[in-house]
């Protein structure tokens, strides 16, 4: 089966300070080995990631020294986290794939994605990132950064950045011709590096976060894959969501995506899926899952605790339409 | 396999020019007049896997980690994975360069940057002998702490201060070599081996771990160069030929020179300067060697003139 399974970057990361990198290298071979029934089962698997705590770090040590070394733009900063965080990811999977003695590939492929250069000036949706600033430092960079803040009550000032949605993932043929090849693909991390096409189509990476699981829908569409497996934590997926996690996979249809979106305001990671599975659906697709950091993931991955959304016939019949 | 494949090992130059313009505006411009270069020579037929290095990347990525945790107290960045930050972030830079280059000039190609782990011996004699500095200069007080508590090896450096120094082994493997010659198959030009490859050992039971290492990024696109089965491995630096007394009264350029010769000259420990023109040569002794065609050693601009035989220092059987 092909599979893109989603995975969020804080389940890559570690709460506890003390263990610096290796707390992250250790989270991530944690969740590689329960995530080993996937890879043992001969799926054609391609994986994204997140990365908002680790552009968080990025920005933190940037604007720690920012009086003695450059800054980083966005772009840039997703750039860096694909880079490390695909390193972290593809060796703890082959040491995975070794110690079980099977013979597959993974590929870490640097990926950008196209976002709509019109969009920036009213983007969608917006997004805080990085640390919090007092007042002065705030109009110091609204002034000279062109940056826009938001108050949060409590902790400072943040940056809003534009949240865009991926129109072309330019890679994208490129995880087709790996996949084919019998690889294992990581791309797309954090969503994508951002980038515009300027008036003679050149690309120029922009200022702005694209949420992986709009990116994922793309890529599932140019490798024609059956299934989206998103492995989030408990939190992030039920936030304020009326879902039951507990007894097995739930399934929900259509209609019930519908209403859980309409039902809640956030621009929240647990809408985005919700809306990327739609459109995945309506373009044919299978199903999405929606699981738990998966302790119960079995050989079969519907039979773990999360949600399933839009069954098998119910695809079928839209399909059929 | 593409008729003619060709490493190109690019260098710090090409990517951070001088200290005034590290800036990621300027590295993008460097990174676009080189990828010109590569442009033509892809234009001519080649297909192309560039490998880079990564020296002042990775310092400035240190430099961020040291201060935030002096400041933040958040932690620091160990080497394997500022390695692996420099890949994707110059990975990124080159082949958004590439891909609005081959627009341009309508080559229908892609190119893609693989984060490429390059394995090392644990027996290497480097391990033994640090020699690489990395970091910024310490108080000999934090010098002794940070080797004590987290075994760095630190030297201290005429008067300046005290430094980390880790070593420099050699490249046995290229961990992600099916990948990148199923791209290379496929006709795309690929970016990898970035900064000389993540360096990475393999434990007891078979496990790789990054180590704290710097790989020469010459050595490790030599490797590339056979391992892909490439015929031509250029070597892109800031001289357009290489120099036998180099910087002396008698000094003599280089056109052509066979690999016994070439080998005769470097044991003469005169010609070449060590730590950068003498790893160059060698990189491409050993390329030629293990069954490698030919070898190029020229600047950027030169690289369309040196494909055509009017320049460069060619190393041949």
């Amino acid at each position: 089966m092909k599979l893109v399974v989603v995975i969020d970057g804080d389940l890559l990361v570690t709460e506890d300070p003390d263990q610096g990198m290796q707390g992250q290298k250790d989270a991530i071979s944690q969740i590689v080995g329960r995530l080993g029934v996937l890879l043992d089962n001969g799926h054609e698997l391609v994986i994204l990631h997140g990365n908002a705590p680790q552009v968080g770090y990025m920005l933190l040590r940037g604007e720690a020294a920012r009086h003695v070394v450059h800054s980083l733009p966005l772009d840039i900063c997703g750039a860096d986290t694909q880079g490390a965080t695909g390193y972290m990811l593809q060796q703890a999977i082959s040491n995975w794939l070794y110690q079980h003695e099977i013979e597959m590939e993974i590929v870490t492929l640097i990926t950008q994605v196209e976002v709509n250069g019109a969009d920036l000036v009213s983007p969608p949706y917006t997004k805080g990132i990085g640390p919090y600033f007092n007042w002065e430092r705030v109009q110091a960079d609204q002034h000279n950064r062109g940056w826009e803040f938001k108050l949060i009550p409590g902790l400072g000032y943040q940056r809003v950045v534009p949240g865009l949605m991926p129109k072309r993932v330019i890679e994208a043929t490129l995880v087709r011709y790996m996949l084919e090849r019998g690889v294992i693909v990581i791309c797309a991390g954090g969503g994508g590096i951002p980038v515009r096409s300027d008036e003679n189509g050149n690309l120029i990476g922009v200022e702005a976060i694209v949420d992986k699981a709009f990116t994922c829908v793309l890529i599932a569409q140019e490798i024609a894959c059956d299934l989206i497996i998103f492995i989030s934590s408990r939190d992030r997926i039920v936030g304020s969501y009326d879902l039951n996690l507990t007894d097995g996979l739930q399934e929900i249809d259509l209609e019930r995506i519908d209403t859980l979106i309409m039902g809640s305001e956030m621009e929240d990671t647990m809408r985005h899926k919700l809306l990327a599975s739609k459109q995945f659906l309506q373009q044919g697709g299978n199903k999405t899952v929606l699981i738990l950091p998966p302790d119960q993931l079995g050989s079969d991955p519907s039979s773990c605790c999360g949600v399933q959304l839009g069954s098998e016939a119910y695809a079928t019949s839209l399909r059929n339409q | 396999m593409p008729d003619k494949v060709a490493v190109i090992a690019i260098g710090g130059n090409s990517l951070v020019k001088d200290k005034a313009h590290q800036s990621i505006e300027d590295q993008i411009q460097a990174v676009n007049e080189t990828c010109k270069h590569i442009a033509d020579m892809i234009q001519q037929g080649w297909t192309v896997a560039i490998g880079h290095g990564n020296g002042p990347q990775v310092g400035f990525v240190l430099r961020r980690s040291e201060l935030a945790h002096q400041i933040e107290g958040i932690h620091e960045v160990p080497l394997d994975v500022c390695g692996a930050d420099t890949q994707g972030a110059t990975g990124y830079m080159l082949q958004q360069s590439l891909y609005n280059e081959f627009l341009e000039r309508g080559i229908g190609k892609k190119a893609a940057t693989v984060v490429t782990q390059v394995e090392v011996d644990r027996s290497d004699p480097a391990f033994q002998n640090p020699t690489k500095p990395i970091g910024s200069f310490m108080e000999e007080a934090q010098a002794v702490e940070k080797s004590k508590r987290e075994s760095w090896s630190v030297v201290e450096d005429a008067g300046r201060g005290w430094r980390r120094v880790v070593p420099s082994p050699l490249p046995t493997r290229v961990i992600e070599e099916t990948a990148v010659k199923a791209l290379i198959n496929l006709g795309m030009c690929v970016i990898t081996v970035g900064g000389g490859g993540i360096p990475v050992v393999a434990d007891v039971s078979g496990n790789l771990k990054g180590i704290a290492a710097v790989i020469d990024k010459d050595f490790a696109s030599s490797l590339l160069a056979n391992v892909i089965g490439a015929e031509l491995l250029i070597i892109s630096t800031a001289v357009e030929k290489v120099a036998l007394n180099f910087g002396k009264p008698d000094q003599q350029w280089i056109d052509r020179v066979t690999v016994a010769e070439v080998k005769a000259y470097l044991a003469e420990g005169t010609h070449f300067a060590k730590g950068s023109m003498a790893p160059k040569i060698q990189a491409c002794i050993w390329f030629i060697e293990r069954g490698g065609k030919n070898a190029i050693i020229t600047d950027p601009e030169n690289i369309g003139r040196a494909l055509a035989g009017e320049t460069g220092t060619w190393i041949v059987p």
